[in-house]
Parts: structure tokens; C-alpha cells; sequence
């Protein structure tokens, strides 16, 4: 880590650093899974927002998965997602780079690859250094060790946001609000800025725009043959995005939505076999590998929904903007008892027609898999089958692709033997 | 009308041959030496030749196993999984469970009333406890793959082996000998240990009877009564356990012609 310190520490030559180690690798594959305008967008959005906090003059902040973005972009400060950069790395090819120098900095190779990949690329000096950094509770307490440390390194302020396990006791709202309101007074204190109330509601505004047209799109997601494959929509996560408050995304997503009404409304496609209708859990592989492309079009079955694009929240008010940022931090079905989220994914099967589950169990995750076996129970007696591959979703040196294949395709030929 | 099944694992290639009446005319077995191509051609034409048929009677040929795609011939391809419990189900028609160890993975399969899979469990990440783990120790004690089963009924005490890795497990083998336990003791320490690893992994999909065990380790008798007595219950046998998977392979060709 010292080497952060060490090298010169400006954000022009993290950036410059980051794209010459781009340019020595493997040129940039576009995703073959993006066929639609909106992902195009999103994925533009994605860079653009990351290559800004490269700019000097701009106020950068470090946040993991799910510190709501609606405070930042009202005080126009550019929130970088430690989470989404990794996946960003893998498309730079410095993830290994990244990972082997969390290693030989003694942070285990056991440790979820998210955090050791970000780690790694802070040692190399490839982030934009943060003005600040704040970090959720939920969902890793791993997250909460990785921002101190982090915080530690770039000498800069940590904040952190307690969430309650008991969501429903009478008082989590107000806690979680007054943390909101005392976070964003820190956060002036730090920036020398203060937040204006007119645009913090602005940005919850635009947040409720976004999530209309998402909450559509999941909708005509039902729709069968599914409208859009799985392999495309996964990339959008949109309950872990960086990007709700801004005005960029509302357009995304209304694109997004207009797309794929578009093609249910115009497809001249005969009807087909229905096929074997699946429901992604958690992630994917982020570097290069066809497994989305192995189950969609080798496998000729649908990813129909991720959970990951499953919106929990409900319309917040721009007139109680903390209050409202608390009740969708705390709407959200991991927090609490498993039961809860197991409720979600039993809706989820029963909306979107679900044959079957693939759970993507992230390697070194020890926050989002240990409540599988009760679900699998619950699954078995409902007589939806469910199969839990292990896999990184950042560390490709833990990639088999011929272990995956032979189990997802075996559980499909279950799925398909089972209809028959 | 002759239905050819192959089943192209990573350490060794087995083909079936079936008529219309589902009857086994042959079965081959060779080693796959890194070469799934070849070995599969290998044991396609000995199986042939074996059951006097020639290649033009041959109406359909399904691959599975680890080499599966790699198969131009075989008109089809399913996994490994679909083809034991199908070929376990035709050799003992009331199997409920399944217990496959091959050369580089296990598997526990639970099958419905109907023989249909129910669910499946595979080890990740690692292959300790498979066929080359049995191979490392063998060539460790300087014994037959073979013998394992016929010396490990010799044992008179049980030494307990802590590490399933394969390279672990293989130094912890060399000490035990230089401290003068016997290669009886020894193997049969490693047949429990084998036997402890595969019972968790059933445990996942609740082992229901009459199981099955196929796969080339079905044939280590010490592995056998080892999970045997862990599990208390009889554990049924193929005559020739590492055709199973070719056996299932056949079936779904016929199914298919």
C-alpha cells in the first residue's frame, strides 16, 4: 500500500497509468450480449462517470453497492463504485495484475475478489483518489474493512452508514435517516460544500423517473418468450447502479423500456416452444467467458429475470428525501432474515413463470450464500429445481468452463427430462 | 438398428453397444491419454468389431463426458450426470441414488420414483478423493491401483488421514510410512477418509435406497465397504461399474433413432 503514497498521487497519472497498462493488453472486446441502444448507453454512462473522476476539479467519492447516489449527484460529486470498477477492470484486462498485487500485499487469496481486486488496484495506483469515502453496513461487513483501509491509505474521511438488521422495529427509519442527514453534514464539512435541499430533491425526482420505467420494463419482462436475454440484462444490476439520481440514467432506462416495448409490440417472430424459463441469482463472471452465451443460445433456454434487476424500493418522496432513502435502504430484501428475501425470490418464480434457479454463488462471498441451503429446501418441496454453481465473478484463474458447463447443462437436462 | 454410446472421461473412454431389444452386444474400456479424439475412435471400432456390426448399421451415437464436444462422429451430446442415473436405472430399475466417482470428479444424483433426475451434487473446485487421487497414492505406497481394495481388508488398525489434498495427502502417506504404519493401515485410512468426503457431498441431496455406485472407483472394494459401513446400507455393484456412463450414453441414442 505504501506505494500509493509513494508514487505521485494527482489523478492524471492514475488515469494515464490505468489506460497505458490498458493499451499493453488484449484490445477491448465489446459485449456480443448488447443489442439494444440503452445498453450501449449504459455502458457509455459507466465509462464516461469513471473517467470523470479522473478530473482534478472534480469531488470524487468512493461507495460500495448500495450507499444511495442520489445525495451525491445533488452535490455534484462523482460516486465511484468500488464493486462496478472491478468489473470495469476486467474489461481494462488489469484484474489479475490487480489481484496478484493484493497477494503479495498479504491479503489472502480467500478474501471475496472484489475486495482484493480493488485493493490491488489501489496499490498499483489505478483509482482516482477519492475526496472521501462511504461505505454501507450492508451488504459485506468485508466492504466496511476494505473503505477503512482504503480510507487509511488515501488519507482521506470514512463514513459509514449503520443498517439495522430489524427493519420493521419502529425506530430503523429514523436511525438510518438521522445517519443519512449526519453523514451529508460531514460530507460538507469535508468538501467545504454545502447540499443544496432543492437538488437532493431533484435527484430523488429523477430517481423516481429512472425507476418507473424499469419497474415497466420488468413488467414486460414477463411476457413469454422473454423479450431480452438474461446475458444482456445482468449487466445492468440495476439495484446495485451507481447511477440513480443522475439524469443520465432516466433516459437509459426510459430507453431501455421503449426498446423492448417496441419488440413485444412488434415481433414478427411465430410462435415457438416455450422454452425453459430460468431466474439468475446474484452476479455473473465478469471477464471473458461465453457462459451467458453457452445457456442462452447453445442451451436454447432464457435467463428471464436476475434478481440482481429486481426493484424492492417503492416511489420515494423528494419532499422527505432522507426519510426516503432510508425506507429503500432498508427495503431491501437481504436485509433481515432470510425469510424475507426467500419470499422475494418464491415472487419472483411465480411473476416471471421460472422453470428453474442458477445461483452463481461468488467464491470468498460469506454475506449473500449461506442462507441457500434453507431456500434449496424450500425450492425442493415446491418442486422447483435449483443448482448452486460456484464460480469468481472477478478472478478468472478460478474459471473452469468445462466444470460449469457440465453442471448447468445436466441441470437443464433434468429440467427438460422432467417436462417431458 | 445398433445405438452406440460413449462416454470420453478424463482418465479413461468407454463405448457401448446396444441393439434394438436393449441388449448390451459390447462394451470397451481403454484409457483416454489426453487424446479424447482418438480414444473415442479407439473404443468406437473395438466396440464394433466386438459385437460384429459394422459402422453402416450404426443408427445413432450419443457422446457424454468430459470429452463430449470433442466428438464429430456422435450425433448428440448429454451429460454425464443424465447418462449414469439412466444407465444405473436400466441395471438396478429401483435405484434411488447414485454414487459416480471417476477419474477426476464424483457426483451423488438422486433420481424420482420414475428413474427421472430429481437433483445432483458434483465436487468443486477440487478432484481429492477421485480415480487419479487413488492413482497418486498407489504410485506413493508403490502398490497396484488394483490391490487398494484386497490390502485395505487387511488393515488391523484404522490411522486417520487428515488431508484430501492430493499432494497433502501424498506426503502425509510418505511420513506414515517412514514412521512405520502399514500400507494396510494406511489405505484403509484413505478409503474412510474417501468415504467421509462423499457422504457430505450426498448428505446434500438426502441418500435415498437401493443406491448404486458406478464409476472406475465402484470397483475398489476397500472404497466400497467403506461407504458401506458409513452410510449402513448395501451398496449395489454393476458388473462392470465404468461402463455406466457409455451404458446411458447408448440408451439415449436408441431413445433418439
Amino acid at each position: 500500500m505504501s506505494r500509493v503514497l509513494a508514487e505521485k498521487n494527482n489523478r492524471a497519472t492514475q488515469l494515464k497509468k490505468l489506460l497505458q497498462t490498458a493499451q499493453k493488453a488484449a484490445t477491448l472486446k465489446k459485449s456480443p450480449f448488447y443489442t439494444l441502444k440503452a445498453s450501449q448507453k449504459r455502458a457509455q454512462l459507466t465509462t464516461n462517470l469513471f473517467l470523470k473522476a479522473y478530473d482534478e476539479k472534480s469531488k470524487v467519492a468512493f461507495r460500495n453497492v448500495i450507499m444511495p447516489t442520489e445525495i451525491f449527484y445533488a452535490m455534484d460529486i462523482v460516486p465511484v463504485c468500488v464493486e462496478t470498477v472491478c468489473a470495469l477492470l476486467a474489461n481494462f484486462n488489469v484484474t489479475l495484475q490487480c489481484l496478484d498485487s493484493a497477494e503479495q500485499n498479504n491479503y489472502s487469496r480467500d478474501i471475496c475478489s472484489f475486495t482484493r481486486c480493488t485493493l490491488g488496484a489501489a496499490i498499483e495506483n489505478y483509482l482516482p483518489t477519492p475526496d472521501f469515502l462511504a461505505c454501507t453496513s450492508y451488504y459485506c461487513d468485508d466492504s466496511t474493512k476494505l473503505f477503512y483501509t482504503l480510507s487509511k491509505k488515501y488519507e482521506k474521511d470514512f463514513f459509514l452508514l449503520d443498517i439495522p438488521y430489524d427493519h420493521n422495529n419502529v425506530n430503523a427509519v429514523h436511525y438510518l435517516e438521522n445517519q443519512l442527514k449526519e453523514m451529508v453534514e460531514s460530507i460538507e464539512k469535508t468538501l467545504n460544500r454545502k447540499i443544496d435541499m432543492d437538488k437532493l430533491s431533484e435527484a430523488i425526482r429523477l430517481s423516481n423517473e429512472a425507476r418507473y420505467y424499469f419497474v415497466k420494463l420488468n413488467e414486460l419482462r414477463t411476457k413469454i418468450p422473454a423479450p431480452i436475454g438474461g446475458g444482456e440484462a445482468i449487466d445492468y444490476a440495476a439495484i446495485l447502479a451507481f447511477t440513480w439520481g443522475s439524469k443520465e440514467i432516466v433516459d437509459v432506462y426510459k430507453t431501455f423500456y421503449e426498446e423492448v416495448k417496441h419488440k413485444v409490440e412488434n415481433s414478427d417472430k411465430p410462435p415457438q416452444k416455450r422454452k425453459i424459463r430460468i431466474l439468475w441469482r446474484h452476479l455473473r463472471p465478469y471477464y471473458n467467458n461465453s457462459l451467458f452465451d453457452f445457456i442462452e443460445n447453445e442451451c436454447d433456454v432464457e435467463v428471464a429475470f436476475e434478481e440482481v434487476n429486481f426493484i424492492y424500493w417503492g416511489e420515494m418522496d423528494p419532499d422527505e428525501p432522507y426519510r426516503s432513502l432510508a425506507k429503500k435502504l432498508l427495503a431491501n430484501p437481504p436485509v433481515g432474515d432470510f425469510q424475507r428475501w426467500i419470499g422475494v425470490t418464491l415472487n419472483l418464480i411465480d411473476k416471471y413463470n421460472i422453470d428453474g434457479i442458477i445461483s452463481f454463488n461468488h467464491w470468498g462471498c460469506r454475506q449473500l450464500c449461506s442462507g441457500e441451503g434453507i431456500l434449496k429446501d424450500i425450492l425442493n418441496k415446491k418442486g422447483i429445481p435449483m443448482i448452486q454453481i460456484g464460480g469468481d465473478c472477478i478472478d478468472s484463474r478460478e474459471f473452469s468452463f468445462a466444470q460449469l458447463k457440465t453442471r448447468i447443462q445436466a441441470f437443464l437436462e433434468m429440467i427438460k427430462e422432467r417436462n417431458r | 438398428m445398433i445405438a452406440v454410446g460413449l462416454d470420453i472421461g478424463s482418465l479413461s473412454t468407454e463405448a457401448v453397444v446396444l441393439n434394438d431389444k436393449n441388449k448390451i452386444l459390447s462394451y470397451v474400456i481403454e484409457l483416454t491419454q489426453g487424446d479424447c479424439k482418438n480414444a473415442a475412435e479407439n473404443v468406437f471400432y473395438e466396440s464394433l468389431n466386438k459385437a460384429k456390426v459394422s459402422k453402416e448399421d450404426v443408427s445413432n451415437i450419443v457422446a457424454t463426458g468430459y470429452g463430449r464436444d470433442n466428438i464429430s462422429f456422435a450425433k448428440k451430446t448429454v451429460t454425464e450426470i443424465t447418462c449414469h442415473a439412466l444407465g444405473a436405472y436400466f441395471l438396478f430399475p429401483e435405484t434411488r441414488t447414485i454414487i459416480d466417482i471417476g477419474g477426476q470428479d464424483s457426483k451423488g444424483i438422486k433420481l424420482d420414483g420414475n428413474g427421472k433426475v430429481a437433483d445432483f451434487v458434483m465436487n468443486d473446485k477440487c478432484a481429492a478423493g477421485t480415480g487419479r487421487f487413488l492413482e497418486v497414492i498407489a504410485h506413493a505406497m508403490g502398490v497396484k491401483l488394483t490391490d487398494l481394495g484386497k490390502l485395505s481388508s487387511q488393515s488391523k488398525k484404522l490411522i486417520p488421514i487428515s488431508s484430501m489434498c492430493t499432494v497433502f495427502a501424498e506426503s502425509e502417506v510418505v511420513s506414515l510410512v517412514a514412521e512405520g504404519s502399514t500400507k494396510s493401515d494406511i489405505i484403509n485410512g484413505i478409503h474412510m477418509a474417501i468415504a467421509e468426503r462423499i457422504v457430505t457431498l450426498l448428505k446434500r441431496i438426502n441418500i435415498e435406497e437401493p443406491v448404486v455406485m458406478t464409476g472406475g472407483v465402484a470397483k475398489n472394494e476397500g472404497v466400497v465397504r467403506a461407504l458401506e459401513n458409513k452410510l449402513k446400507i448395501k451398496i449395489n455393484i454393476p458388473e462392470e461399474p465404468q461402463m455406466v456412463g457409455a451404458l446411458g450414453a447408448a440408451l439415449i441414442a436408441k431413445r433418439y433413432m
